[in-house]
C-alpha cells in the first residue's frame, strides 16, 4: 500500500537551496496538470461565454489595432512585410498575449497561493510553471483564429512555419517562465514588485514589435535594445516564416540565447530564494 | 529499516525569526535601498522561536507535541515537514512523510467535491491512480456521497472539513504529522477522526501530533514532548506531560499580577480589567475558606462603571466546574469608580486536596469587560476534615463535613 520508496531519506539542514531536483519535480508531475486544469476550469466556469473568450480576445484586438493603425498611417490597412496587416498583427498578438498573461499570472502565482506555501510541502516551481501553462492554453485556442485569418486573407505561409511556429512558441514559453519565476520570487520578497508588474508589462508592449514592424524604427541602437527583449525575436521569426522560406539563423541564435539566459536567471534566483518563501509569503 | 534506528532524528534545531517593523517580515524596496545607502542598517529584532530542540522518534512512536501558544510547536512541525528551513541544526528522516498542518488547504469553492479530492490528493503527494483507488473509501468516510459533484462552496463547513480530513487520512505515509486540526468539527466526527488516526498508528506507522485536546492525546499517543520557550522541557509518558502542561500553564502564588496574562477573547471591551488578586493563603489549607482580595484597573478612564458583575469559577483540571460564585446571585450592587477599591471575597471551601483552575469574570452593565479563563492555579493543601491519615484514599470532589453515630431506638 505504501509506496515502494520506503527507504526515502530526507536530510533537513539550514542551507538547502541551489539544487534543482528533477526527480522530485517528476514525482509531482501530476500537480502541474492539476494546477493548470484548476485555473483553466475556474476561469471559464465563472464566465458566460466560457472558452469563446480565448477566441474573441485576439479577434477584437486584431480589428481594433488594424483600424487604429490604418487611421494613423492613412488609407486602408496595407501590406506589411509582404502580408496583410491583420496577419502581421495576429503573429504578434498570439505570442504577446501568451507572454503578458503568462507573465502576470506567474509573477502573482506565489502570493496567490501563499496559504499553500505555508502549509504544504511541494516543489514550488510548479506554481509559476502551471500559471504559464494556463495562458498557453489560450494561445492554442487563438491559433484557431490565426488559421481562420490565413484562410480568409488567402495567405499561404511558407513551409518553414511548421518549424517556426512551435519554435517561436517555445521561445515565448521560456521567456515567460524565466521572467515569471524571477518576478514571482521577487514579489514574495518585495511587495513593490506587484505594483511594478502591470506597469512594466505595458511598457514592454511598446518596446516589442507587436503592432509595428521593427523595420519602422530608423534607429540603429534602439533596434539592438529591442533584441534583448526575447519577444522581438519570437515575433519576427514567426512573421518571417510567412513571407519567405529563408531562415534568419542569426536572429534565431540570438533570440534563443537571450531567452535561455532569462530562463536560467529566473530558475537560479527562484531556487536560491524559494527556501524562505513560507516565512515571508 | 533496522529495528532500533530512529526514524526521525532531530538535532540542535533552532529557528530565528526577525520581528520587523512590518507584520509580514517581508521587506520593501525602500528598506533595502535605505540599507544600501546608510551605514545605519534597519536593525530587526531577532527572536528564537526554537532554540535547541533534540529528540529521536522511533518507528511506531505516537508522539504528542505539547506546549502553550508560542512555544514553537507549529514551527517545529513546519521544519520537519520541510515547509520552512531551520536556522541551525539538522533533521534526518527515514521514510515517506505526510503533513496535515491545516485542513482543506488548496480546496477551491468553485470545483466540485470530486475535483477537489483529486486536486487536494495530488497536492498532498498522491498519484492519480492512488486517489482513484481510494476514492470511494474517502467519500464514504467523509459521508458526502450525495454531494460529490456539487461545487464545494455549497458545502457546509463541517462537510468541507470531513472531506478534507478524509483525503489526508487516506495518504498512508510512514510518518504522519498532524497539527491542531481536530479543534474544528462536531464531536462525533472528531471521534471518527481519532478512530481513523488510531487505525493509522495501530498499523505500525509513526505519528507526530499537536493538539490541545487532552482526551485525543491520551487515546492516540504513547509519548509526549513538552516544549517551553523553544526548548524541550519534558519528553516522557503522556500522563506526566499532560499534568505538567496543565500546571505550568497557570499562574499561581499568593499575589498574582493579572494585567500581563494574555486575553485571547475577542468580545471583551477591556475598559475595566482585573489588576491583581491576593489570596490569604497559598496553598489553601483544606477546609479553610478561600479568602482574598481583587483590585481592578480603569483603563478607559471612564468616571464610573455601574452595575458590576464579578464572578469566579473553580474547575477541576478535567474541566468540571465545582464552584460558581457571582455577585449576580447575591443581588448586591457595585459600581467601580476608584482603582483603590478593594473587592474582598470569601468562598466556603470543602474541596478535596489537589489543583484547581480559577476563572475570573467581569461585566459592567451589559458589557463584557474582562475574562481570565482558567488562568489561575489554586492549590488545596493535603488534609481532610476527618483526621484520616491518607487523604488521597478519600474519593469524591468535595469533602463535606459529615458524622455518623448511633442511637438506641427509643420506644415512641
Amino acid at each position: 500500500m505504501t509506496k515502494p520508496q520506503a527507504s526515502a531519506f530526507i536530510h533537513i539542514t539550514p542551507k538547502h537551496y541551489g539544487l534543482l531536483s528533477i526527480r522530485e519535480i517528476w514525482s509531482f508531475r501530476e500537480l502541474f496538470y492539476y494546477f493548470a486544469w484548476r485555473d483553466i476550469k475556474i476561469r471559464y466556469k465563472q464566465t458566460f461565454l466560457g472558452v469563446a473568450w480565448a477566441l474573441l480576445q485576439p479577434l477584437i484586438q486584431m480589428f481594433l489595432f488594424a483600424f487604429v493603425v490604418a487611421a494613423i498611417r492613412g488609407g486602408n490597412s496595407s501590406e506589411v512585410n509582404g502580408m496583410p496587416y491583420e496577419i502581421f498583427l495576429l503573429c504578434g498578438l498570439l505570442l504577446w498575449n501568451a507572454f503578458s498573461a503568462g507573465l502576470s499570472n506567474a509573477a502573482g502565482s506565489l502570493n496567490q497561493n501563499a496559504a499553500m506555501l505555508k502549509k504544504i510541502y511541494f516543489p514550488k516551481l510548479i506554481l509559476p510553471f502551471s500559471a504559464v501553462i494556463v495562458s498557453f492554453f489560450d494561445l492554442l485556442m487563438s491559433l484557431l483564429v490565426f488559421a481562420g485569418a490565413l484562410i480568409y486573407f488567402q495567405v499561404v505561409p511558407s513551409w518553414i512555419i511548421l518549424a517556426m511556429l512551435p519554435l517561436s512558441i517555445l521561445i515565448t514559453f521560456l521567456a515567460t517562465t524565466g521572467l515569471g519565476m524571477l518576478l514571482g520570487a521577487l514579489s514574495v520578497k518585495y511587495r513593490d514588485v506587484r505594483y511594478i508588474i502591470p506597469f512594466g508589462i505595458q511598457m514592454l508592449f511598446w518596446i516589442s514589435p507587436v503592432v509595428y514592424s521593427a523595420e519602422w524604427l530608423n534607429h540603429h541602437w534602439l533596434g539592438t535594445v529591442l533584441l534583448a527583449n526575447p519577444m522581438t525575436g519570437a515575433i519576427q521569426l514567426l512573421r518571417d516564416s510567412i513571407a519567405s522560406s529563408a531562415v534568419n539563423w542569426q536572429l534565431l541564435g540570438i533570440t534563443l540565447g537571450i531567452c535561455l539566459g532569462w530562463f536560467i536567471l529566473g530558475i537560479v534566483y527562484f531556487k536560491r530564494t524559494e527556501y524562505y518563501f513560507a516565512d515571508i509569503a | 529499516m533496522a529495528g532500533k534506528d530512529p526514524i526521525i532524528q532531530v538535532r540542535q534545531i533552532g529557528k530565528r525569526f526577525h520581528l520587523g517593523a512590518q507584520s509580514g517580515g517581508y521587506l520593501s524596496l525602500r528598506d533595502q535601498l535605505q540599507n544600501l545607502f546608510s551605514s545605519q542598517k534597519t536593525r530587526k529584532q531577532a527572536f528564537w522561536a526554537l532554540k535547541d530542540i533534540n529528540f529521536d522518534v522511533y518507528e511506531n512512536d505516537r508522539v504528542a507535541i505539547m506546549g502553550r501558544n508560542g512555544a514553537g510547536k507549529s514551527t517545529l512541525l513546519k521544519i520537519i515537514s520541510r515547509i520552512t528551513p531551520p536556522t541551525k541544526g539538522e533533521i534526518r528522516i527515514h521514510g515517506r512523510i505526510a503533513s496535515l498542518l491545516e485542513v482543506g488547504t488548496g480546496f477551491h469553492g468553485e470545483l466540485s467535491g470530486r475535483e477537489n479530492v483529486y486536486l487536494n490528493g495530488s497536492i498532498l503527494g498522491l498519484r492519480k491512480e492512488e486517489i482513484k483507488r481510494r476514492f470511494d473509501e474517502i467519500v464514504a468516510f467523509a459521508d458526502v456521497a450525495d454531494f460529490i459533484d456539487t461545487p464545494l462552496r455549497h458545502y457546509s463547513s463541517g462537510m468541507q472539513l470531513r472531506l478534507a480530513f478524509a483525503v489526508a487520512a487516506h495518504l498512508e505515509p510512514e510518518i504522519l504529522i498532524i497539527d491542531e486540526v481536530l479543534a474544528v468539527g462536531d464531536a462525533s466526527f472528531q471521534q471518527k477522526c481519532i478512530g481513523k488516526m488510531k487505525d493509522i498508528s495501530d498499523s505500525g506507522r509513526t505519528l507526530l501530533f499537536v493538539s490541545h485536546n487532552m482526551a485525543a492525546i491520551r487515546s492516540l499517543c504513547n509519548r509526549a514532548i513538552l516544549l517551553k520557550d523553544g526548548l524541550v522541557e519534558l519528553d516522557t509518558d503522556v500522563e506526566t506531560v499532560i499534568n505538567s502542561y496543565l500546571e505550568s500553564n497557570k499562574f499561581s502564588g499568593k499575589e498574582i499580577s493579572l494585567q500581563d496574562i494574555p486575553r485571547n477573547i475577542s468580545i471583551l471591551e477591556k475598559e475595566l480589567v482585573f489588576d491583581r488578586i491576593r489570596f490569604e493563603d497559598s496553598p489553601i489549607p483544606q477546609g479553610k475558606d478561600i479568602e482574598g482580595a481583587i483590585w481592578l484597573k480603569n483603563i478607559a478612564g471612564r468616571e464610573t462603571y455601574p452595575y458590576l458583575t464579578l464572578a469566579m469559577n473553580i474547575d477541576t483540571p478535567e474541566g468540571i466546574c465545582v464552584y460558581h460564585a457571582s455577585t449576580e446571585f447575591t443581588g448586591r450592587e457595585f459600581s467601580h469608580s476608584a482603582d483603590d477599591t478593594v473587592y474582598r471575597f470569601r468562598i466556603a471551601n470543602n474541596l478535596r486536596p489537589g489543583n484547581y483552575h480559577m476563572t475570573l469574570f467581569l461585566k459592567s452593565s451589559a458589557k463584557y469587560q474582562d475574562w481570565l479563563r482558567k488562568e489561575i492555579l489554586l492549590e488545596i493543601a493535603d488534609g481532610n476534615p476527618y483526621g484520616y491519615a491518607d487523604s488521597g484514599a478519600i474519593q469524591g470532589l468535595t469533602l463535606p463535613g459529615f458524622d455518623i453515630w448511633t442511637e438506641t431506638a427509643e420506644a415512641s
